[in-house]
């Protein structure tokens, strides 16, 4: 579980979140939704640490994150695992390497258990066999997967998605929206997605809390969202026509 | 104001080297760094070194001749000359200053490009120490190829330098062998060394700054790659003026 409290971030004199107080639940898929600029990816990168919040905190199973040593601070990232919207692989590493980076440098798994291993989580996301190839040889679908592979290895407790499936044609989102799904009810991994995507938010919204301006402005899940009385929040859905087609309008 | 930008990076480009002594996670992925490193900067600089020190040795001979027009002073100066300003000068500048070019701005354009795409940021979520991975393989790289490549750059232009006297009848080789015997001193050796070092450390620590420290997007890594190559040969020549000035004078 991950709980975030009274968090609040400027940049310079703009204030770009105002305390924003929510709990992310373990074995479930946590959707961040909004508009771009409205402050989902500030979020994300307080909550693992890429961005100090000037106020706040954010508690992993009860641990405080901020506001401990860093090297207190790299025992709890070592539990997280993070897919960002640009996969971030390494260019210069194959498939295979990228994967295993993780066990390389947190574990003391045999060379064995590694290979064994990065072939499981592979096969996991429908990539079975591509190890040897290099992530500039690969589709962005593809990318994405294997960004999910590395992110998975080392069997994390807490499971960052930023914008999992920008860019992908609606039948690989899809696919990756489900892979995601299904690997946090297998690991029970406390799973938090940003996302913009309506089918995201529709397929795999198990919790979601919406962001608007910066405030959380909305918290629910699927089946409630479009029931909502909430004017922005319906204004962001109903960008969508499929959603306006499902409200009659 | 610019007084003030340059103490920022100064105390940044110290905090930064502060943190490559971190305690490395796993040594044997340092290591595969450093390999990696060191391959592509030594095997790959190799031909380009060997072909500047050739003619650089070649010109020095022939300019020297040039210059040397009366009778009264023996052709066996120019060994000297060539041998002296080989080892003092050309040798460890031009080459490093060459290799601020082929192996700053690669070095500069590959962090910087990690930065842009998010690989810096995946390794930072992971608890992975960004710095002493990325940067201390690179520097320790550096500083043990450069130098390498700088005694050979000597070898080679001196060597160079007697043959094309040789055959195009400027000096006889055992003119050019006594010249540069009779002037030798150990010192020069020493300052030719001293100065590959320095140099080497800093093309490997400037360039690694300026792309590590890059935001933006593919602008800026070609515009990082630039700042790189610029930076460290201005520092290289000031170095170079400090070198000599504390060691010849």
């Amino acid at each position: 579980m991950i709980e975030v409290k009274n968090l609040s971030h400027w940049f310079g004199d703009k204030q770009v979140l105002f305390d924003i107080n929510v709990t992310f639940e373990s074995g479930k898929t946590n959707l961040v939704i909004g508009s771009s600029g409205h402050g989902k990816t500030v979020l994300m990168k307080s909550m693992v640490g890429l961005i100090k919040p000037t106020k706040g905190e954010v508690y992993y199973d009860g641990r405080p994150f901020h506001s401990i040593t860093e090297h207190e601070r790299k025992l709890i990232r070592r539990e997280i695992g993070m897919l960002f919207q640009g996969t971030a692989l390494f260019d210069y590493m194959t498939v295979g390497e990228n994967v295993r980076f993780p066990l390389d440098m947190l574990t003391d798994m045999s060379e064995k258990e590694k290979e064994e291993r990065v072939a499981y989580v592979l096969e996991r996301v429908h990539l079975p066999g591509i190890q040897h190839m290099y992530p500039s040889e690969l589709s962005g679908g593809m990318r994405k997967r294997v960004g999910l592979a590395r992110a998975i290895v080392h069997n994390p407790k807490y499971l960052f998605c930023d914008e999992p499936n920008s860019g992908l044609d609606p039948r690989t989102a899809a696919a990756i929206d489900e892979l995601i799904y299904e690997l946090t009810k297998e690991f029970g991994t406390t799973t938090v997605i940003n996302t913009h995507d309506l089918n995201s938010i529709m397929a795999i919204g198990e919790k979601i809390v919406f962001i608007y301006k910066g405030h959380k402005w909305w918290e629910g899940n699927s089946s409630t969202i479009l029931q909502a009385d909430n004017k922005e929040l319906q204004e962001f859905l109903e960008s969508s026509i499929i959603i306006r087609q499902l409200k009659g309008r | 104001m610019l007084l003030e930008g340059v103490f920022f990076h100064i105390g940044r480009f110290f905090i930064m080297l502060k943190r490559c002594f971190a305690r490395p996670e796993k040594m044997s992925v340092y290591w595969r760094e450093f390999v990696r490193n060191i391959e592509w900067m030594g095997i790959g600089s190799l031909l380009l070194v060997v072909v500047i020190a050739v003619f650089v040795g070649a010109v020095t001979t022939v300019q020297s001749a040039y210059q040397l027009v009366s009778s009264l002073i023996p052709v066996s100066v120019i060994g000297s000359i060539v041998s002296d300003s080989t080892l003092l000068e050309l040798a460890p500048t031009i080459t490093s200053v060459v290799l601020a070019g082929r192996i700053g701005s690669r070095l500069a354009s590959e962090l910087a490009t990690m930065r842009v795409t998010e690989q810096i940021d995946a390794l930072e979520v992971m608890g992975i120490h960004v710095e002493a991975f990325l940067i201390a393989p690179r520097i320790v790289a550096a500083v043990v190829v450069i130098p390498v490549l700088v005694v050979l750059a000597a070898i080679i232009g001196i060597t160079g330098g007697m043959l094309i006297g040789h055959f195009t009848d400027i000096v006889p080789m055992h003119d050019f062998i006594q010249g540069a015997q009779e002037t030798f001193r150990p010192m020069n050796v020493i300052i030719c060394l001293t100065k590959a070092y320095v140099f080497s450390f800093i093309i490997g620590s400037v360039s690694s700054y300026v792309g590590f420290y890059t935001e933006g997007g593919a602008l800026d890594v070609g515009r990082a790659s630039t700042t790189a190559v610029v930076a460290s040969s201005l520092i290289i020549l000031v170095f170079d003026y400090v070198i000599a000035e504390v060691l010849l004078t």
